[in-house]
């Protein structure tokens, strides 16, 4: 293989060979160390391939052995150039090529992400767009150091980052902070209260600080101080002597109530699908959309359209603004209806059922739930309470009294 | 006599018989390729058969659609159908 790419390139000759002694040329072909390839003797003499350094060697031996040799064909890179001299434009091509080649090879074309968690691929795209660092960008123009270090500043998740370019694919390296990072507490002086975000019976309570105002089994309402960041400090005689101050931290647990609604129309409009649908095929520029002249509705009828898009891209990340949008038309019919008890029924629970869903999933403890379903002329009410136990626990900043506010002291020396 | 000697000494020691004798070596594969090496040169060549001269006797090989793949000072390899390995004085 290698052997004949290099033949290829230095050129050879296809040559027939005639003459009185063809034998003795092809022994001092070997003694001169002179290579033949591909020998097969025909009606005359022989026929044979011949590089073309070889060729020019042949003189002496053709005059001693009285023999003649006729070229059959040329091959190879050399004629392949001499016969093609005259063609400028295909020239021209050619260097084109080799010269685009070369200033596209100048900038980024293609944009790995690894190591991302939290940040996702999008995000570190847009970062890059922003820094000038993004696709078709000229590969000179990058500072990878200092792009790094902008997206380490950037995102304080990000530890370590290597921004590297090869080719024309730059590589972005992430390490990210797995550990999110605790949410500092406020640095602040503001003293904070715990206040009552909803109306409740207190049925449990822990106060790690603040003075408790409520205690277990009271009514509250919103808005009520459930424990206070003012610390009374009461001398001998039983006086107020001073006031300290920080932030109440406590859990409070109460029994809340939800009202809870449901109204269900007993007619209703529902869609029927005739089975009928068609498919249209569009392509998208920009904004702009190539519309498919062969495809046509009937617009007298209904249709739920579905539209996919997709859009086409480069590399795993580089996208192109040309879309193929994919529209499935599904013809319909409106039909009127009207539940039946059965029906409504099970509509009632499985709505309730995602409400009670909804409220689990912020952390409520649903202990009772009482709904009734009531049928009224044109509809269906599905009414009640749901008791449920949950933390009521909200922060407002404590009103500091003038006399003390100076005498405030740090909070390690309170406990 | 001499010769005889020469060849009892390569013998026992043991000497690579194509350096010192100039004894030509046939690399056969299969029933299409054959490889000479250590040829002294072309006697004749066609279609049917090709006779080389080697040191100490020709080498004939006949049969069909024989062709020289390649030819240089040191080996030549043979393709086609053959047919008879024959050695001649």
């Amino acid at each position: 293989m290698l052997l004949s790419m290099v033949k290829y390139f230095k050129g050879y000759v296809y040559v027939r060979l005639t003459g009185y002694a063809p034998e003795r040329f092809l022994n001092l072909c070997g003694n001169r160390n002179i290579l033949i390839w591909n020998l097969k003797p025909c009606e005359e003499g022989y026929e044979f391939c011949i590089s073309v350094d070889g060729f020019r060697e042949l003189k002496p031996i053709l005059k001693k052995t009285r023999t003649r040799v006729k070229i059959i064909r040329k091959m190879g890179i050399p004629f392949g150039i001499y016969h093609y001299r005259k063609r400028k434009v295909f020239c021209g091509g050619i260097l084109l090529f080799a010269v685009l080649l070369y200033l596209l090879s100048g900038y980024v074309w293609n944009i790995e992400v690894n190591g991302n968690s939290y940040l996702s691929e999008e995000t570190i795209l847009d970062f890059l767009k922003e820094e000038d660092a993004s696709f078709g960008t000229k590969i000179k123009n990058i500072d990878c150091a200092a792009v790094e270090e902008k997206l380490r500043t950037k995102y304080s998740e990000v530890i370590w980052t290597s921004i590297k370019i090869y080719g024309t694919k730059m590589t972005v390296d992430i390490q990210e902070n797995l550990l999110p990072e605790e949410e500092y507490e406020k640095k602040d002086d503001t003293v904070y209260d715990i206040v009552a975000a909803k109306d409740g019976i207190i049925k449990e309570m822990v106060t790690r600080n603040g003075t408790p105002l409520v205690t277990v089994g009271a009514e509250v309402k919103k808005g009520e101080t459930l424990v206070s960041g003012q610390v009374e400090i009461v001398n001998d005689d039983g006086e107020v002597s001073q006031y300290l101050y920080h932030s109440a931290d406590a859990d409070i647990l109460a029994e809340v109530v939800y009202p809870y609604k449901d109204e269900m129309k007993a007619v209703y409009t529902d869609k029927v699908y005739t089975g009928e649908e068609k498919t249209d095929y569009q392509l998208k520029f920009f904004d702009f959309n190539v519309k498919n002249p062969f495809f046509h509705i009937n617009d007298d009828l209904e249709y739920e359209i579905v539209t996919e898009e997709q859009q086409f891209h480069f590399t795993d990340n580089f996208y192109l603004p040309i879309f193929l949008v994919k529209q499935t038309y599904k013809e319909y019919k409106k039909v009127e209806k009207t539940y039946t008890e059965k029906e409504i029924k099970t509509l009632a629970s499985k709505n309730l059922k995602n409400y009670i869903e909804d409220l689990e999933e912020k952390g409520i403890q649903i202990i009772e739930k009482n709904v009734m379903i009531v049928r009224t002329k044109q509809s269906y009410v599905a009414k009640g309470t749901i008791r449920a136990y949950e933390s009521i626990v909200s922060h407002i900043p404590t009103e500091v009294s003038d006399i003390t506010s100076e005498e405030r002291q740090p909070t390690d020396e309170s406990d | 006599m001499k010769r005889n000697s020469k060849e009892k000494i390569v013998n026992s020691l043991e000497l690579p018989k194509d350096l010192m004798l100039g004894a030509a070596i046939v690399t056969v594969t299969g029933r299409r390729e054959a490889l000479i090496s250590n040829y002294k040169g072309i006697l004749e060549y066609e279609d049917s058969f090709i006779r080389v001269q080697t040191k100490n006797c020709r080498i004939l090989i006949s049969g069909s659609h024989l062709a020289i793949d390649y030819y240089t000072n040191e080996e030549m390899k043979i393709t086609g159908f053959i047919d008879n390995i024959q050695y001649e004085n």
